[in-house]
């Protein structure tokens, strides 16, 4: 069974970065699928991504990192990448395999939730 | 620095070392096009290729790597970087591709250095090639993360829809997918095909 943590805009902006990017991090090693309002940034996504890398773990249980995605506002542009110019509306953070997107497109995001690998 | 140098610093004539970083995700055809441009133009290999996930794991470069196009000369330093993921389970390399335990956790530990090494590098580039396997959809949040981030920090970037060689390629959907944003240039690394086009793009983002 998957737990699903909503996190608002207010409550994520009140958070430094430090304090944010470990409260990802430790939620998602304990199997929880956080949903971020306003979504984080390409810069603080990689920042992320770091983070990350270096807290991979190779011991059991093993933390193989972890999924990103995002879903911007729809716009009347065809492109989807002009799209992503337009407002990020949020962002999922899921253990690594434990979601598969089904669809993604400017009005839907659709994922499967899957049996993470054993994690925490 | 003579007087001469300071003039043609002044004049912005001073020949600049142009840094070709080659983005993207794991196993995109970073590496074989580095290679291609390496070979065709200096007779160099940048790095190995291997059909095994994270065959780079650390920052390659070839310098001074001479691009001539249109009556300019362009000094190049290749930059190929390891590829950019969220996530790296050694027992994937032992499922998949065979390898030991051992041998797969240090190639796992080896790769996440050296995503942490791609994200640093991506400060150091002039132009991204970001390379695209134009056989997938290109909505992967990875290539939305990298593209992002180059966009901030004003990079240029041109878009290689890598692997036409393939009867499954789509080079078009990558064309619509960034339409107006970003040079896009169907291209296959391992054949050389379109290879002068992208050079071309490479010459003009200078």
């Amino acid at each position: 069974m998957s737990k699903l943590d909503l996190i608002s805009k207010d409550a994520s902006e009140k958070l430094d970065l430090e304090t944010k990017f470990t409260m990802i991090i430790d939620k998602v090693k304990n199997g929880t699928i956080l949903v971020l309002e306003g979504g984080l940034s390409p810069e603080e996504q990689t920042t992320l991504i770091s983070r990350v890398m270096m807290q991979i773990n190779f011991e059991e249980p093993p933390f193989p990192g972890l999924e990103l995605i995002s879903f911007f506002k729809e716009s009347s542009n065809s492109s989807f990448w002009k799209r992503s110019k337009k407002k990020l509306i949020f962002t999922v953070v899921a253990p690594s395999s434990a979601v598969e997107i089904l669809r993604q497109d400017s009005e839907m995001l659709s994922l499967l939730l899957k049996d993470a690998y054993s994690q925490a | 620095m003579n007087a001469l140098s300071i003039l043609s610093n002044l004049l912005g004539k001073k020949r600049k070392i142009v840094s070709i970083g080659f983005c993207g995700r794991v196993n995109a055809g970073k590496t074989t096009l580095a290679n291609r441009i390496a070979k065709d133009l200096s007779g160099k290999i940048v790095g190995e290729v291997s059909p095994i996930p994270h065959e780079t794991r650390e920052t390659n470069k070839v310098e001074h790597v001479k691009l001539k196009f249109d009556g300019k000369t362009l000094d190049m330093t290749l930059v190929d970087l390891p590829g950019i993921t969220t996530k790296i389970d050694y027992r994937k390399f032992m499922e998949d591709h065979g390898l030991t335990k051992e041998e797969s956790i240090q190639r796992a530990k080896e790769a996440t250095r050296g995503v942490v090494e791609a994200i640093k590098m991506l400060d150091e580039i002039d132009i991204a090639l970001m390379v695209l396997d134009c056989t997938k959809p290109p909505f992967d949040q990875i290539d939305l993360v990298i593209v992002g981030n180059l966009e901030a920090k004003q990079i240029p970037i041109i878009i290689c829809a890598n692997k036409i060689d393939l009867p499954e390629a789509d080079p078009k959907l990558v064309e619509e997918t960034f339409n107006g944003s970003h040079a896009v240039i169907p291209i296959s690394a391992l054949t050389g095909e379109n290879i002068d086009f992208l050079y071309k793009n490479i010459v003009i983002a200078t």
